[in-house]
């Protein structure tokens, strides 16, 4: 019927125009180097001026009389003269190496009408085998974006910035758009936060669902003319993931499959000394008092000391002997013992144990249908003890041609990741001394570098008064994650006109996250909340409860049997609209060309987070709970919640235009507007609404007529773009109007408690979105017939209503408040240089080189910070300088206790009496920015025959960092220490050749109860940086596809074997680093850094 | 034509899409509350009340503090408020967060004042709408008390008021003078009183509820000159014959630790508390931690012009009937009573850090009584201000201790007492000179001398052992044009004089920058602020030493 209909106003088309017998020829064009469609083809019929040009999809009709040639045209393509036939493929070939398409997301644009800042790449150039999620692998790909590994671990998002920072106290996070659709992240956690180890960052990734192996290409829009149309989402850059689709004409079944092994770290790459040398700091300590019976033995952490004297002190009645007899000989050998352990954690910690990941992918298309369909399977048994993960993805892209009119376009994906993780709780800071840290942290790798080569991994040891062992610890406290993530999407196109496309697209997404912590009743943790073995334990033991009802009565358990079951649900549920309209058109024989596109976007994304803390479960006993009331009252009383529900609702509503006008495809201008607005700011309508722009345009060169004549093959191809844009960012905060909320006012007694309602957020009527003008030149050229490609861009960023503090007179509820009135400047360069420097056909060398620059500094900041945020590791910021930049103390040398000394506020020499919750920071010392200024890389791409070589190093310059906190004002039988301990102050004298503080003794330590500022100010001092300045070995990898002669009679299509290395070695890093890797924060929880591995991929086609 | 009509239609349904869009953009962005209820205003007010405090900045301006010597440490505050100083640093007593947290109490109270409006002010709203009075009054008050001088009917319309904000959102600037001030605050007071209503209150003790409402009321018009309004609202809150509401403090001789004392103290169940307010502090710190030493209550203070000090009802440790005599614990040179101890929540249990709070008891039936029978003397009743006195000692001492016994006070035995006391010198250079009996300068009211005198002289140090700590004695000071001075180890002592500028604390540097008027403080070389800087919210614990 369809096609009767089809028919018939092909046939009325026929008549209305042409007299003469003519064949109605249809086509499509497809470009040779990636399959895709051509948009935007000429397609004319030799010796006459009319023609048409190719849809989205690639396809033509025209008439052709009889024995007239067509001619298929494309900039930069070369033409092709052919005789038509119906149903026939032109296969265009390359003359520019450079893309046709711009994918934005919204709509897919010529590259020759697009006159924003964007970058293309390849799925399977940027993939990085044996690494399951897809954004790390972007690093050093594209010139002005940055990616920071800042941990390892399956499920955290990197720290990704397109063009620095956008931002001072929002998270400068990209936008991801996957096929249109825009990647909500289940929970927000900022920048800074994401190197902070807490579980909340093993969902971080919007995109770790994302099977690596079904995505097609990223294109990455980075100035504000190509953002403008997403407009106040975009600031901080978008990233544009499109999926593989079916394609006409063939099926195809492939399989991947990635075995990884993963090195363990050694000793060799670290500073931690070995037993002996670990041996001899515990003997100055025992020497200097503060190893003792009387100190170690009820000390709420022990090592090798504590359990000599615990076992000094156990008696066997059976026997009659004490485990350890008390004699000097007894004693030495056990310490002797101990001193030549030298025990391996990262042996015992880690695994070489291989990861793999299978993915099957089916494709098949006709005219009318076209279907992708993938399944995939990583299992990652675990780098570290206690963390598997186990993912299953699936992904489902069916294409319908209904009508020649009318296309449907259905996806769906599915994904589900289990994944264990060792327990742990959140980070805090000490604020008055300054000291970061973690309850009950057993994480692997910051346990492997933090913890003494004496102990035996199999004995118990004293942690928090309670026996601790980190196999059983690690065995018996752990994180369940389970991830469900699923999104599906139709899109309905129709095309009443040629010229006119008009499209809806509707997407669904869910996502749900269930975080458990099992805290078992044999785990340190649990038993911790019971050891009260003797008096002094139980009035030492923090975790015991003093009923302040009952008086002069004694600390009791409130866990007295089982453990903890604590569990964290994270749920999204997003759907989006979107309705477009787009206009194509070219007049006068392609003289002018139009492009309008327009529509309205709806997005709406509902979050929740509940928690639920278990008491008492009983792990041994069927999974029983057995609670002490009391548990709730010391709750109740401190004011805790054992259960918590938070939402939030996210409503956005959009309408957006664009329009360009080309003249012959040489000289271009676009305008785009969006309008925009948020429910962000609450009810306030004031600020609701935010208009955004850009105005850019651009001029090919290289279709001027004369362009040929004067350069020949020399330069091929040269683009000069310029635009200028406004774009936004919704607010870090959100007090447009006073935020009310509920809250437990702190009582000293529970029976005057009382639930109420108080002002969390004075209202700030004038609070609107922080915006950026951007002003972008970028040049594009290429050389010697494209050979080589060099693209250039450099920018001017001037951010401003930002959010920051602000000093009120007070009398609307507070002195300070956050409002727009912070600004900060900003611009780089972004330089990729592509060259074929051997093009034979045996034999082909190409070269990328990716460099960009950018550099951030903020104008405008009333800066209100304390020193101790001022000297985080992650640092902040002051007027004048980079929007993340590194302070320390001033390090004025040792004195002559070998005590650290610095300058304090007052100007003063001191050694602890600092003061690191002022606000006075000007004394601090300048050390640099903590986001690195240069990124890049440089790939080498051999082939001989089936072979390829791929050599990739990326690099990273311009940022300092903070060593890790070694030192402290009193050391136990479990610290291990690194090698500069041996040169630590032991005489006085010392000071004047060594800056490593001198271990504390104990006079020392009561004359000061201070005495711990000065080593947490000299762990945040000068003496304590490194550049963060680094070239890595990222990728080596070697590559076999076999001839087809020889899997032919195998019925198998294509066939080839990859081996790769990757993050194989640091060409460069500064020598300060002694192995700490400078891309990673060491923080402990659920961090570890990324390992150095050997991935075989094997990759079939059928 | 239809080109028009379908621009028309275009505008109207772009217009149509956009309204609709504003409703659908209404939706909250999170779980923020909405103050839409009647039950929900009650709630809010829970918040109306400041969470820190001015006591410990006025105590250490006031007479009860000596400086013991630069061999003891002190805070940056402690030594700018112990000279009259401007505070230049911010901690949880300074003027920075005083400030804050009012306006903050204020702020909040106008939210609840606007909803009720907003609810159209039903008589179901009445409770709340008088706590929310209240509130903003009491925070104006309390500030008052600290950044503005004692009200003087002469003087008033010249000294500086303070920003007196009625709607919420609203900043404003101009700080008024004390006249318009305490014309405000009497009109909120006035307002709320008819409108009380205990209702909605889930913990009346940590609220306004009606006594402590008239307790409010009774101290602001005693300190506004109106004494027959005092006296009427005292009544109010405590009754004609108070003795049952009294707090029997021979129930503290019993209890053996700090703790239990102040646990007691600070109990809801006790009648004599009308009104508590929790707050972020380390006074209770202060008191017994070695840092705060150096200006703190010195035993020769305790025992020449406290509880030790000669009177009625005896005197020193041993022969004298007063209770409070033994309730004080620190050392010689930081004496304390066990009333404002530190409670200490902790958040993170391994670091042992946490907040520390006090629950400061703004309004108890003791001290109304005073109020009474101060109005009554200023109003020469002297028989009922005898009797409100000696219903004050009867539940302050005991029958019997030693060679003392408890008095019964007549007008003889107190101008006795008083006239054989001779005055503190204006100068004091020698503990030996302390007595408990200063020259008033009284500010726009006057004393005469013989009865009156004495029979205030009486009141004032009964008010001075009941609010010790609390700061309101130097209220008391800056009202009478007491005299005093404060030693300064190693130079002259410094001398408050009667009407003193400096009795109004100098507002914080902060809202001076923002364009608030300063208080009018003598210029003083300043140095740049350094401080011992206790903002954050978490503090380690520290034991008592």
């Amino acid at each position: 019927m369809k096609k009767r209909l089809t028919m018939f106003l092909a046939c009325l088309f026929l008549t209305m125009g042409v007299a003469m017998a003519q064949t109605k020829v249809t086509g499509t064009v497809i470009s040779a180097e990636d399959n895709e469609p051509i948009i935007g083809a000429t397609v004319l019929v030799q010796g006459q001026k009319s023609g048409t040009v190719t849809d989205t999809n690639g396809h033509f009709t025209i008439s052709v009389p009889a024995g007239k040639k067509l001619s298929i045209s494309y900039i930069g393509m070369e033409t092709q003269t052919v005789s038509p036939k119906n149903g026939m493929k032109i296969v265009l070939q390359n003359t520019a190496a450079v893309e046709e398409v711009v994918v934005t997301g919204m709509q897919k644009m010529d590259k020759r009408l697009f006159t924003g800042a964007t970058s293309k790449i390849d799925a399977d150039k940027a993939k990085i085998d044996g690494v399951a999620d897809i954004s790390r692998s972007l690093e050093g790909r594209v010139a002005g974006v940055s990616v920071q590994n800042v941990s390892g671990t399956f499920g955290t998002a990197p720290k990704i910035r397109v063009r620095g920072a956008t931002s001072i106290y929002g998270s400068s996070k990209p936008l991801w758009v996957v096929d249109g659709v825009i990647m909500e992240d289940v929970t927000e956690v900022d920048a800074d936060a994401l190197s902070s180890g807490d579980a909340a960052t093993l969902i971080s990734s919007a995109i770790a669902g994302l099977n690596s192996d079904d995505i097609e290409s990223f294109q990455i829009l980075k100035d504000g003319s190509a953002t403008s149309i997403y407009g106040a989402r975009a600031m901080a850059g978008v990233i544009v993931v499109t999926t593989k689709k079916g394609k006409v004409g063939s099926t195809r079944i492939n399989y991947t499959g990635e075995y990884t092994m993963r090195l363990k770290p050694s000793y060799s790459q670290f500073n931690i000394m070995n037993s002996q040398d670990q041996m001899g700091i515990y003997q100055e300590l025992e020497n200097n008092g503060l190893i003792s019976f009387a100190r170690t033995y009820r000390a709420s952490s022990s090592g090798v000391y504590g359990k000599m004297y615990h076992l000094l002190n156990t008696y066997d009645p059976t026997t009659g002997t004490y485990a350890l007899e008390n004699t000097l000989a007894a004693r030495n050998a056990y310490l002797q013992e101990a001193e030549m352990r030298n025990t391996d954690w990262f042996d015992e910690l880690f695994s070489t144990e291989i990861m793999h990941n299978h993915s099957i992918s089916m494709s098949t298309g006709t005219d009318k249908a076209q279907y992708y369909t993938s399944f995939s399977y990583m299992n990652d048994p675990g780098w570290t003890e206690s963390s598997k993960v186990e993912r299953f993805t699936t992904n489902i892209n069916a294409n319908f041609n209904i009508s020649k009119k009318v296309t449907v376009n259905l996806i769906g994906n599915a994904s589900y990741r289990k994944q264990l993780a060792p327990g742990t709780t959140s980070q805090s800071t000490n604020a008055v001394t300054g000291e970061t840290s973690r309850d009950f942290d057993i994480n692997p790798y910051s346990y492997a570098l933090n913890t003494s080569r004496t102990l035996d991994p199999n004995a118990f040891y004293v942690r928090n008064y309670a026996p601790f062992n980190i196999h059983n610890e690690l065995a018996n406290n752990y994180i369940d994650l389970d991830v469900i993530d699923m999104k599906i999407q139709g899109e309905l196109k129709y095309k009443p006109i040629r010229q006119v496309e008009l499209s809806v697209l509707g997407a669904y997404k869910f996502s749900t996250t269930t975080q458990a912590t099992h805290i078992k009743e044999n785990s340190n943790m649990a038993m911790s909340f019971r050891m009260m073995d003797d008096a002094t334990m139980r009035d030492a033991n923090p975790w015991l409860y003093t009923d302040p009802d009952d008086a002069n009565s004694l600390p009791i358990s409130v866990l007295p049997n089982g453990g903890f079951y604590n569990e964290t649900k994270y749920k999204m549920n997003n759907w989006s609209f979107r309705a477009t309209a787009s206009y194509n058109d070219a007049f006068m024989n392609d003289t002018h060309i139009i492009n309008l596109f327009g529509g309205m976007e709806i997005n709406n994304t509902d979050r929740s987070r509940s928690n639920y803390d278990g008491i008492g479960m009983q792990y041994d006993m069927g999974y029983l709970p057995s609670y002490d009331y009391r548990y709730f009252k010391q709750s109740s009383e401190q004011n805790a919640q054992y259960y918590g529900l938070s939402n939030s609702y996210g409503r956005e509503v959009s309408f957006f235009g664009t329009a360009t006008y080309s003249y012959k495809g040489r000289y271009t201008v676009n305008g785009t507007v969006r309008y925009e607005g948020s429910n962000r700011l609450g009810k306030a309508t004031s600020a609701r609404w935010l208009p955004t722009w850009n105005v850019s345009a651009a001029w090919n060169a290289h279709e001027e007529p004369w362009f040929k004549e004067t350069f020949k093959s020399a330069l091929t191809h040269a683009t000069l773009k310029a635009s200028y844009s406004l774009t936004g960012d919704k607010p870090a905060t959100n007090n447009a109007q006073v935020i009310i909320q509920s809250f437990n006012p702190w009582r000293p007694f529970t029976n005057v408690k009382e639930s109420g309602l108080e002002i969390y957020d004075f209202a700030n009527p004038d609070l609107t979105y922080e915006k950026k003008h951007e002003f972008n030149i970028g040049v594009d050229l290429g050389f010697l017939n494209n050979r080589i490609n060099v693209q250039f861009d450099w920018y001017r960023r001037n951010n401003f209503d930002l959010i920051g503090p602000r000093t009120t007179n007070g009398t609307t509820g507070t002195l300070r408040d956050y409002a727009n009135v912070a600004s900060m400047r900003s611009h780089g360069e972004e330089l990729s240089i592509s060259t074929k420097n051997i093009l034979t056909k045996d034999f082909q060398w190409s070269t990328d080189f990716i460099f960009s620059h950018v550099k951030t500094k903020v104008t405008e900041l009333d800066t209100y910070t304390r020193v101790i945020s001022m000297i985080s590791n992650t640092g902040f910021t002051m007027p004048g300088y980079a929007y993340r930049s590194l302070f320390s103390m001033d390090f004025k040398g040792l004195n002559e206790n070998g005590i650290p000394t610095f300058i304090n506020t007052d100007g003063e020499l001191t050694t602890s009496n600092i003061n690191f919750q002022a606000y006075d920071t000007d004394y601090l010392i300048y050390e640099g920015p903590t986001d690195p200024t240069i990124t890049g890389s440089l790939g080498n791409t051999f082939k001989w025959k089936g072979f390829t070589l791929n050599i990739f190093a990326t690099y990273s310059f311009g940022n300092v960092l903070r060593l890790d906190p070694a030192f402290h004002a009193s050391y136990s039988d479990l610290d291990a220490t690194p090698k500069e301990f041996k040169n630590r102050w032991t005489m006085a004298g010392d000071e004047k050749y060594t800056n490593i503080p001198a271990i504390a003794d104990l006079r020392m330590l009561q004359n000061d109860s201070r005495l711990s500022y000065a080593y947490n100010a000299y762990n945040k001092s000068t003496a304590r940086v490194a550049k963060g300045d680094f070239i890595r070995m990222k990728e080596i990898s070697l590559s076999y596809d076999f001839p087809k002669a020889w899997i032919t009679p195998l019925h198998v299509n294509s066939l080839s074997a990859k081996l790769q290395a990757t993050n194989l070695f640091l060409i460069y890093a500064d020598k300060k680093l002694n192995g700490q890797d400078p891309e990673f924060f060491n923080t402990g929880g659920v961090a570890v850094p990324m390992p150095r591995q050997f991935t075989f991929t094997l990759r079939v086609g059928l | 034509m239809i080109m028009k009509k379908y621009i028309g239609l275009s505008i109207m349904a772009m217009g149509l899409a956009l309204t609709s869009c504003n409703d659908y953009l209404d939706t909250l962005p999170d779980d923020r509350a909405e103050v839409d209820t009647e039950k929900k205003i009650a709630q809010l007010l829970v918040s109306a009340y400041p969470g820190h405090s001015a006591d410990y900045m006025m105590e250490m301006a006031s007479d009860n503090v000596k400086d013991n010597g630069s061999q003891y440490t002190a805070q940056d505050y402690q030594t700018y408020m112990y000279r009259w100083e401007p505070i230049l640093t911010t901690s949880w007593e300074s003027p920075q967060w005083v400030w804050n947290s009012h306006y903050t109490a204020i702020a909040t109270a106008n939210e609840a004042l606007a909803a009720i409006e907003k609810a159209g002010s039903p008589a179901s709203l009445n409770g709340p709408k008088a706590e929310a009075l209240l509130c903003r009054a009491f925070a104006m008050f309390r500030m008052s008390n600290a950044f503005c001088m004692a009200y003087d009917p002469e003087k008033a319309s010249e000294y500086l008021g303070l920003p007196y904000p009625t709607a919420p959102g609203v900043s404003v600037e101009d700080r008024g003078t004390l006249q318009q001030l305490y014309e405000k605050i009497d009109a909120d007071i006035e307002e709320a009183l008819p409108l009380l209503d205990d209702a909605h209150l889930n913990s009346p003790k940590y609220h306004f509820n009606s006594k402590a409402a008239y307790a409010f009321a009774a101290r602001f018009n005693l300190y506004y000159h109106n004494y027959d309004k005092a006296i009427k609202y005292a009544t109010s809150a405590i009754g004609s014959n108070p003795l049952g509401v009294l707090r029997n403090y021979a129930q503290y001789l019993t209890l053996a630790g700090v703790d239990d004392i102040n646990n007691a103290y600070v109990s809801a169940s006790e009648p004599a508390n009308l009104m508590m307010v929790t707050a972020n502090s380390l006074i209770g710190r202060a008191q017994s931690s070695s840092s705060y030493r150096r200006y703190a209550c010195h035993y020769n203070i305790w025992q020449r012009e406290l509880s030790w000090a000669a009177m009625p009802w005896g005197s020193g440790s041993t022969n004298n009937t007063l209770c409070m005599r033994l309730l004080y614990g620190g050392a010689n040179e930081s004496v304390y009573m066990p009333y404002m101890v530190e409670f200490f929540a902790v958040t993170d249990k391994v670091a042992n850090t946490g907040t520390p709070y006090i629950v400061d008891v703004m309004f108890k039936a003791d001290e109304t009584l005073l109020v009474r029978a101060e109005a009554y003397t200023l109003k020469k009743q002297y028989d009922k201000a005898l009797e409100d006195m000696n219903y004050w000692v009867t539940s302050h001492c005991e029958a019997k201790k030693g060679t003392a016994t408890r008095p019964v006070l007549t007008e003889d035995i107190i101008n006795n007492t008083f006239d054989n006391i001779s005055y503190t010198p204006d100068t004091l250079y020698t503990d030996q000179q302390r007595t408990p009996k200063k020259q008033l300068h009284p500010q726009g009211f006057t004393v005469e001398p013989g009865t009156q005198e004495n029979m205030i002289q009486m009141v004032l140090h009964m008010r001075r052992l009941e609010t010790w700590q609390q700061g309101l004695r130097f209220q008391d000071l800056k009202r009478y044009g007491i005299v005093f001075s404060h030693n300064i180890d190693g130079s002259d002592p410094i001398v408050f004089k009667a009407g003193d500028l400096r009795g109004a604390i100098q507002i914080p540097q902060d809202a001076i920058k923002a364009g608030i008027e300063p208080n009018n403080y003598e210029e003083k070389t300043t140095t740049a602020p350094s401080d011992e800087d206790q903002e954050e919210r978490q503090v380690r614990r520290e034991s008592a030493d």
